[in-house]
């Protein structure tokens, strides 16, 4: 093994979260390098460590993976948080892909232009609470289980509540009918590595604020 | 509507057993039995036995897509789902009453579209959809160390390839900055990654020197970029054998022949059709 697992991103959420939840809840310590300026950036890329050009980037075992559910699903594999079988899987994926969807929609939020962002805002909430929680809340009704898939925690569970504590970011009413998710959340969050994780110094990050957004675009060059 | 049990008999059990993902524990099966030393084509051409020589595969039913009548996001499903020989059944989205009801049936999770039904599971999300088809197949390389290089390398074509399909509901001026744009990213981002991965292990495969979900999906890349440009290859010498040597594939010559259930590129009608019953 080559040590800990190094990740290359800006120093904010993007698409590096998720696999900080992962690797965090999976209790797996990991390293941080913070692309700070236009020629780290530069350089990531030059030294050709970037198969398609693009963070993130994860220092694993021996490889450079790229592509975010590439990482996420090689460590959900690695630290059997991925179900027993194919089938489990399956639905593991399925779950996880609407909550990408709808994470996606979260995490391009703030490069929408000002005038755009209210209905941004508007099309998040009700796609929360009209397309995606109902349905994970019914999958949790459905078998009465802890967890999402084979009463045993996965990726998806992790995934659904780093996503739940970003919809409490932009308005905690819209939780308010959901209550078997509600209690996923405390369930997972009280899982001693997803304690820690929530712990003010973790390596979990900030929404983004205007500083850092502007930051993130002159490193990316960004308009 | 067909009803399946979630326990109906089919081969998985057999592929269940070779599907490393059970774990990185004791119950790892490598699956190199798979192929079988007598059979010289598999040996040579390091392709599953089955696709030498494509039967229908024996199964209670046949897997069945519901999608609209053209590429969109189901196309990779429909390549992958061919390239391992598989038969399976289409049923066309052409209405909005249709689309209401797979909806209030339940049967689309998100409200969206792709669905598959396959082993007594209904199905969407496409690239849920699309490993757990590289599992089932055979497809998804013989370690988790393979399998995170297919999953990068088709996580890149498929980027490449959606560009592609949501370009077709663009504005015309829009639409053709797109497009462009997808050219060169493939010549710019993408071929020269697949190029270099073949240069420098010198195998006919990208993985693992074997068949796999990255080389079908490379080959579907590769034709669709090339039908908005048909030099797009002139640069890379070994992606141009690499598409001779896929497309000769048994299962996939047969895709690519006229009257297979492959679709065409994106057309005003195929578009309007999915604006209205999408109402968008």
């Amino acid at each position: 093994m080559a040590g800990k697992p190094k990740l290359h991103y800006f120093n904010g959420r993007g698409r590096m979260e998720s696999i900080r939840w992962l690797l965090a809840a999976a209790g797996v310590e990991f390293e941080e390098k913070f692309i700070e300026t236009p020629e780290d950036w530069d350089k990531l890329r030059s030294d050709g460590h970037l198969m398609f050009q693009q963070v993130p980037m994860v220092e694993m075992d021996g490889m450079k993976m790229v592509q975010t559910r590439a990482i996420l699903n090689y460590i959900a594999t690695k630290y059997n948080l991925y179900g027993k079988d194919i089938k489990e899987k399956a639905l593991i994926d399925m779950y996880t892909e609407g909550i990408a969807d709808l994470n996606e929609m979260i995490i391009v939020l703030p490069l929408c232009p000002p005038d755009q962002k209210e209905a941004k805002i508007a099309l998040i909430k009700e796609r929360t609470t009209d397309r995606y929680l109902p349905v994970f809340e019914k999958v949790l009704k459905s078998h009465g289980q802890d967890y999402l898939v084979g009463n045993r925690l996965s990726k998806a569970d992790i995934h659904l509540v780093e996503l739940l504590y970003y919809v409490e970011e932009i308005d905690p009413s819209l939780l308010a009918n959901f209550p078997l998710l509600k209690a996923l959340k405390t369930r997972v969050s009280n899982l001693p590595t997803v304690k820690k994780f929530l712990q003010p110094g973790s390596q979990r990050k900030p929404p983004i604020n205007e500083k850092s957004l502007e930051q993130a675009k002159k490193i990316f060059r960004m308009k | 509507m067909e009803r399946f049990s979630p326990n109906q008999p089919s081969s998985l059990t057999l592929l269940d057993k070779i599907f490393f993902l059970q774990g990185h524990s004791q119950n790892h099966h490598n699956n190199s039995w798979i192929l079988s030393q007598n059979t010289r084509d598999s040996q040579i051409y390091g392709i599953p036995q089955y696709l030498e020589n494509p039967k229908p595969r024996v199964m209670a039913t046949k897997p069945k897509l519901f999608y609209f009548c053209g590429r969109g996001r189901m196309e990779s499903i429909r390549w992958l789902l061919a390239a391992a020989g598989v038969e399976f059944e289409e049923e066309f989205i052409e209405t909005t009453e249709q689309y209401e009801k797979l909806l209030k049936d339940g049967r689309l999770l998100f409200g969206q579209v792709p669905m598959v039904e396959i082993d007594g599971m209904v199905l969407t999300q496409t690239r849920a959809i699309l490993s757990y088809l590289a599992a089932k197949y055979d497809l998804y390389g013989k370690d988790l160390k393979e399998t995170v290089r297919i999953n990068m390398y088709t996580d890149g074509t498929l980027d490449l390839m959606l560009m592609i399909a949501v370009a077709a509901f663009k504005p015309p001026a829009e639409k053709e900055e797109s497009l462009a744009l997808v050219v060169k990213r493939a010549k710019t981002r993408y071929f020269p990654v697949f190029e270099k991965i073949l240069k420098d292990h010198g195998e006919d495969f990208l993985v693992g020197n074997k068949f796999s979900w990255a080389d079908i999906q490379l080959l579907e890349a590769i034709l669709m970029v090339e039908e908005l440009d048909a030099s797009v290859l002139s640069e890379f010498p070994l992606l141009k054998a690499f598409k001779t040597r896929i497309s000769n594939i048994p299962t996939i010559k047969k895709f690519l022949q006229p009257g297979s259930q492959r679709k065409p590129p994106p057309d005003s009608h195929y578009v309007e059709v999915v604006r209205s019953v999408l109402h968008f």
